[in-house]
């Protein structure tokens, strides 16, 4: 029997996992995506030699191939690439019945759809690195209320994360092109914006030309990041220090860490002593069990709650959780928006995926309309994935029209612009009869709604910084005609409240009713937070982690 | 001609301009450095070909500036200036099977231009159409139920064709971005070329 069992590898767990192993206590992580690392020479499936058949990167199923390395623990390396498959990258899609493994997963509802990261270190695989607290105001909503969650409280543990993760506050010259071009907006719309506080990436310079990685404090490189713009499909070169190359290195570094990739927990069952955590392998398609005296549920705001939805409805073995469980979702408010600057001078074009993804951030609208916006960056022709096009087009958006707007624009004259706040978390995960999760919102996006106020909010924002730039705002389909949520900060699922009647964990995330079972990740918010959540969740996860740590010693 | 087959000329043109010691010839028509500072690949296939025209409509780079030595399609606006090229371009890479658009949407999509295109009589393959008829089959297809879905794959198909060029072996065989190279120079505006807004915190963080 295991100490702990942690059930995903992102901003909750791997926290908790490092807590816990430093503090002697063995640990298995249960990871249901795979253990990716960079792509190195010589590595099958390269397939963009010609003639290479497509075959080489996926199996008959349509499943990524592993590399053909293993980890310490015998878990198959997969290689990061961007991406010559879209199987290799995409989708865990239980809408379209598409699996494959990849890189990211997709939820998909009529009026809310996310995508999140799928792999050992979760997000932070594929994550910004925008490192911000939480304002204060954000702990004042009704949902945090009667928590011991307020600013003051958490800045001890923010200043842990930020230790960590070697969060710097980047300067003016520090901005890609796109995110100058969007600033020199904002100041002529006379609006106040931030050079962004980022996560442990080292900008490269002409100096580091030829010069070795220099080494984080875990002893592992923080390569210089060149600007490509890849970083949302995965960084190939481990310039992105997601959370194998700190927390997770800490806890492996103890020799009490055990690792399970492609290990899918399926059901938790409480035994005598501890808890049975049902699992299978994503490879094979064999099932395992494993019993620890703590359970740590880490796995996002979408499968935690789907986790535990199976437990209760599906299998009955924790029927006593919370009526709260799957509910409160929140996208924190996501909205993203093109920007086209028609008339850039020559010497001023955005080149739009030039730079890390996220470079300034502002507050401006913050006290009043609590928002914040931010630059997007994206990669090569990334933009042409969301259906755009210009306001008082005809409708469509593809054929000559989007065409001729990325031909003549996309790479000079165009920027996404974006935001998130404060939204009314009227999402909701439920599991169908499979026991496979479904997203949707429950509330009516209309005027009036919070959350719709709140994007129409930002989008009036983008507009008003595009115009001052002399731009103009890009129709965007997914909210302008279709009214659905586009997010990739799902948030809430199971919340954390003062009581059974109101959430599902308490303040030191213990599942209610069940001690020994716990929740650490986004999904225990109890509502948006309004600003990059993964530094919040680390910081929280730092606290929760705290507890759990002392309560194992004492049990 | 089809966009396609007049790139596919050109292309073929230049390279053998190229072999046959004509680079310095070509290098004096281009109006910039190159990005690369490295010869036009050798070209030996056509969808290496797709590859490198696909790169040359949307690797950034200053108007009529070249991605390589010798190559003949300078960028302008970050497209090619040949009327379909770009779209042509950015279907090949949709319809290919080649690039391992593997999921079971898009080969059905691949299905539906195959058929739409022997339907139109606009050739046997949807690569043999010549414009305006891609665009119309394209178009075709999109009004049809599954509409959004081809919008959508071919949209993330062309990601996946862009991304292909950061595995090591296409790096190795372009010469860029390369893990070293690539984006060190011309990432960011001088300061004194922009305005920077007023600050509201001094570390990036609100109180």
């Amino acid at each position: 029997m295991q100490d702990a069992i942690v059930i995903g590898s992102g901003f909750g767990g791997a926290v908790t996992a490092a807590k816990l192993t430093r503090a002697g206590f063995g640990v298995l992580i249960l990871e249901k995506g795979h253990r990716w690392r960079r792509p190195r020479p010589g590595d099958p499936g390269e397939n963009l030699h010609l003639g290479a058949p497509i075959t080489n990167l996926v199996d008959d199923r349509g499943f990524p191939r592993p590399a053909g390395d293993r980890d310490r623990w015998g878990n198959p390396n997969y290689v990061t690439r961007q991406s010559t498959d879209l199987e290799y990258l995409f989708f865990e899609n239980p809408y379209s019945g598409v699996r494959s493994g990849g890189l990211f997963e997709d939820y998909i509802g009529d009026r809310m759809m996310v995508t999140v990261g799928r792999g050992y270190g979760g997000g932070s695989l594929v994550y910004s690195q925008v490192h911000l607290r939480a304002p204060s105001e954000t702990f004042e909503e009704p949902g945090w209320r009667g928590l011991p969650f307020t600013r003051p409280a958490l800045d001890p543990y923010y200043e842990r994360v930020e230790r960590m993760l070697l969060t710097f506050a980047s300067q003016w010259d520090d901005v890609p092109k796109r995110g100058a071009v969007i600033a020199d907006a904002m100041a002529r719309a006379g609006v106040t914006c931030e050079p962004a506080r980022l996560g442990n990436f080292r900008i490269a310079r002409d100096s580091d030309r030829g010069r070795p990685p220099v080494m984080n404090p875990w002893g592992r490189p923080i390569e210089p990041c060149n600007g490509c713009g890849f970083c949302t499909f995965g960084c190939i070169f481990d310039a992105r220090q997601n959370l194998t190359l700190n927390y997770l290195a800490v806890a492996e570094d103890t020799g009490r860490l055990e690792v399970r990739t492609d290990a899918a927990a399926w059901n938790i069952e409480p035994l005598a002593r501890g808890y049975r955590v049902h699992w299978y392998d994503e490879r094979t398609g064999g099932w395992h069990t494993d019993r620890a005296r703590a359970v740590i549920v880490s796995a996002g705001a979408i499968n935690s709650p789907e986790l535990l939805l199976r437990a209760r409805d599906l299998y009955r073995s924790l029927p006593d959780l919370s009526p709260h469980l799957g509910r409160h979702v929140s996208g924190n408010g996501d909205a993203a928006f093109g920007v086209l600057f028609p008339d850039l001078a020559a010497d001023f074009k955005a080149e739009i995926y030039k730079g890390h993804v996220f470079s300034i951030v502002s507050y401006h609208w913050w006290r009043t309309g609590r928002f914040i916006i931010e630059d997007t960056g994206t990669a090569p022709v990334g933009a042409a994935k969301y259906p755009v096009r210009r306001e008082g087009g005809d409708g469509r958006y593809w054929g000559p029209q989007i065409k001729g707007l990325l031909r003549s624009h996309y790479a000079t004259d165009m920027v996404g612009i974006g935001g998130m706040g404060i939204d009314g978390a009227d999402g909701r995960v439920t599991i169908d009869a499979a026991g496979k999760a479904r997203l949707d919102w429950t509330k009516a996006l209309v005027p009036g709604d919070r959350t719709f106020e709140l994007i129409e909010a930002i989008r009036s924002a983008c507009r008003t910084i595009a115009e001052a730039g002399g731009g103009e705002l890009l129709h965007e389909q997914e909210w302008s005609d279709n009214r659905r949520m586009l997010g990739v900060h799902p948030l809430g699922g199971c919340r954390m409240a003062a009581s059974h009647a109101a959430g599902v964990v308490d303040a030191a995330g213990n599942v209610f009713g069940y001690p020994g079972l716990y929740v650490v990740d986004g999904s225990v918010m109890p509502g948006a937070i309004g600003v990059n959540p993964s530094l919040t969740i680390a910081a929280i996860a730092e606290k929760l982690s705290d507890g759990i740590r002392d309560r194992l010693a004492s049990s | 001609m089809s966009s396609r087959r007049l790139f596919l000329g050109r292309t073929l043109a230049g390279a053998a301009g190229i072999y046959a010691g004509f680079g310095v010839a070509g290098r004096a028509v281009a109006c910039e450095v190159p990005i690369t500072g490295r010869p036009w690949p050798a070209v030996d296939g056509w969808e290496h070909r797709t590859i490198m025209h696909f790169l040359n409509a949307v690797v950034p780079g200053d108007d009529g500036q070249p991605l390589f030595v010798g190559d003949t399609h300078p960028l302008a606006s970050a497209g090619d200036g040949s009327a379909g090229a770009f779209s042509a371009c950015v279907l090949d890479v949709f319809y290919d099977p080649y690039y391992g658009i593997a999921g079971t949407n898009s080969r059905l999509l691949a299905s539906l231009l195959e058929l739409a295109t022997r339907l139109k009589r606009a050739g046997r393959h949807f690569y043999e159409a010549s414009p305006p008829e891609p665009l119309e089959i394209v178009d075709a297809v999109v009004r049809g139920p599954r509409g959004k879905d081809v919008a959508r794959a071919a949209a993330l198909a062309m990601s996946a064709a862009l991304g292909a060029f950061r595995s090591p072996s296409v790096t190795r065989l372009i010469g860029w971005p390369g893990p070293t190279g690539g984006y060190y120079d011309g990432a960011r505006h001088p300061l004194s070329r922009w305005r920077q807004p007023e600050r509201l915190t001094v570390d990036g963080n609100l109180p």
